[in-house]
């Protein structure tokens, strides 16, 4: 099985919310609450003259050793054979005890207004039809179909490479294996299997 | 890593008020079932054994039956919640709820009807719903602060202040409603108290010190709880130093005021909130970026 990961090239990232807007078509992820399974940051640091504006993509990092695995007390929260993390909606209870051990914010509600809007805008085709926690899933249905993450596939600036950890000659094991892509917050020992270039 | 060198805070929006309010009533509820059968088992006091176990038995079926699944967003799945005893603090919560809530009320049976098996066994089942009361607080405690996400929970501490906090109200609230009994029971409970905020005041002291010194994420969130009315005046006013003063006169002076234990009991339940609030709202997620 592979194990898969994904690198992020903060270099050529230009903000322009692309990802967001084919996740949010692929997953029907509820926008009209401003609720992202990927988002991208914009930061602006500096004083006037001396300004910078940095974009940072942010994603469910989809840990090896997940804290919101371990505190889910229904095991709503799964690790596929892929090595991703995905939730059950069926026994996911919205307790938010994985939204509170996520270091990386990576969660939020499926509320009852966004099923009922997402019932409204997709009907009886809706993928989220009963209120959980959701979260990226490294767009697992696309993988299968020998298809990129929704994400991946449509970055104008090629920012995001997605890719098996375990096979020596994908890109995203080189620039991980070469130590030029790094993880977030080793210090949590979460492990993330999302690797930054900056 | 300074703050100016991270990406800007980010509020962690899982657990506030009505967290803060289920763990003290879950906390209280365990705290009276404890001490109800202590006080029954040791000292024969029957009527704190009856009606000190049922108070418990209301603390607990307003925190877990009501607010615990109230708060869920799907309550009819809450079965599931048992799915991960192993390693989830939330299932162990609800195990020990179960426990001690059902062991109290078979405890409390035999004071209506007559079961000789329940009667036979009733120091079993006051002793499980008593050790699970005990229980309760120092894994909810855990369960707040095991996360690695939000420094300024993740300290031993929590476990320590919730408990002593929940066993406090229960010394000052267990002779409020039913009179000291004697001259002797009343400097034991007051001790009780006193000892508790002594404890109390030594574990913030403390956590101040995990939380000003510790990680940038604990100490942001520690000064802007540190700033707010509701925990100045809400914990470390009413519910510490006055618990601790009028308890210490109490027990210096041998004056065992009519009105002492239960204003230490209302005093202490107002503090517990207003800290457990404080905590769960000024937890703080940073966003995990050293740019």
């Amino acid at each position: 099985m592979a194990r898969y990961g994904m690198v992020i090239d903060l270099r050529t990232c230009v903000g322009c919310q692309a990802c967001s807007a084919a996740c949010a078509t692929e997953n029907q992820t509820p926008y009209w609450s401003d609720k992202w399974r990927t988002r991208v940051l914009d930061i602006e640091k500096g004083e006037y003259p001396n300004t910078g504006r940095h974009f940072v993509p942010t994603i469910c990092m989809h840990c090896e050793e997940p804290a919101c695995l371990t505190i889910c007390p229904s095991q709503a929260t799964i690790r596929d054979e892929n090595g991703s993390i995905l939730v059950n909606y069926d026994t996911c209870l919205g307790c938010k005890a994985c939204m509170a051990a996520c270091p990386y914010g990576a969660r939020y509600v499926y509320d009852k207004n966004d099923v009922a809007k997402n019932l409204e805008i997709h009907g009886e085709l809706s993928q989220h039809n009963v209120v959980h926690i959701d979260k990226c899933t490294f767009c697992f249905d696309r993988v299968e179909r020998g298809l990129e993450p929704a994400c991946v596939a449509t970055c104008p600036a090629k920012a995001r490479i997605f890719g098996d950890l375990d096979d020596p000659n994908s890109e995203v094991a080189k620039l991980v294996a070469a130590g030029i892509a790094k993880p977030l917050r080793p210090d949590l020992n979460t492990k993330p299997k999302v690797f930054y270039i900056y | 890593m300074s703050v100016e060198n991270t990406l800007p805070f980010e509020r962690q929006e899982a657990y506030e008020w009505p967290l803060a309010v289920y763990l003290l009533l879950g906390g209280i509820g365990g705290a009276f079932i404890s001490l109800s059968f202590i006080l029954h088992y040791l000292f024969s006091w029957s009527i704190v054994g009856n009606y000190g176990m049922l108070i418990g038995m209301g603390f607990f079926a307003l925190a877990g039956l009501t607010l615990l699944f109230l708060d869920l967003e799907r309550p009819l799945n809450a079965i599931y919640s048992l799915n991960n005893i192993k390693t989830s603090g939330i299932s162990w919560d609800v195990v020990l709820i179960a426990l001690s809530f059902g062991g109290a009320l078979l405890y409390v049976l035999p004071f209506y009807v007559s079961i000789p098996v329940l009667e036979s066994l009733r120091l079993l089942f006051g002793g499980i719903g008593a050790l699970a009361g005990f229980l309760f607080p120092v894994i909810s405690g855990g369960l707040i602060s095991a996360p690695v996400s939000v420094p300024l929970w993740h300290t031993p501490l929590l476990p320590v202040l919730f408990l002593i906090n929940s066993f406090g109200v229960a010394f000052s609230a267990v002779p409020a409603m039913f009179g000291p009994g004697s001259e002797i029971f009343a400097f034991i409970f007051n001790l009780a108290v006193f000892m508790a905020n002594l404890v109390i005041s030594g574990g913030f002291i403390a956590f101040y010190e995990h939380a000003h010194n510790g990680p940038v994420e604990a100490q942001y969130g520690f000064h802007e709880m540190w700033k707010k009315f509701n925990f100045q005046v809400g914990f470390l006013v009413v519910g510490l130093l006055f618990p601790l003063i009028l308890s210490g006169y109490m027990f210096f002076t041998g004056n065992f005021l009519s009105w002492g234990f239960g204003a230490l009991a209302v005093a202490q339940l107002i503090g517990g909130i207003a800290l457990r609030n404080c905590l769960l709202k000024h937890g703080y997620l940073t966003y995990p970026w050293p740019y």
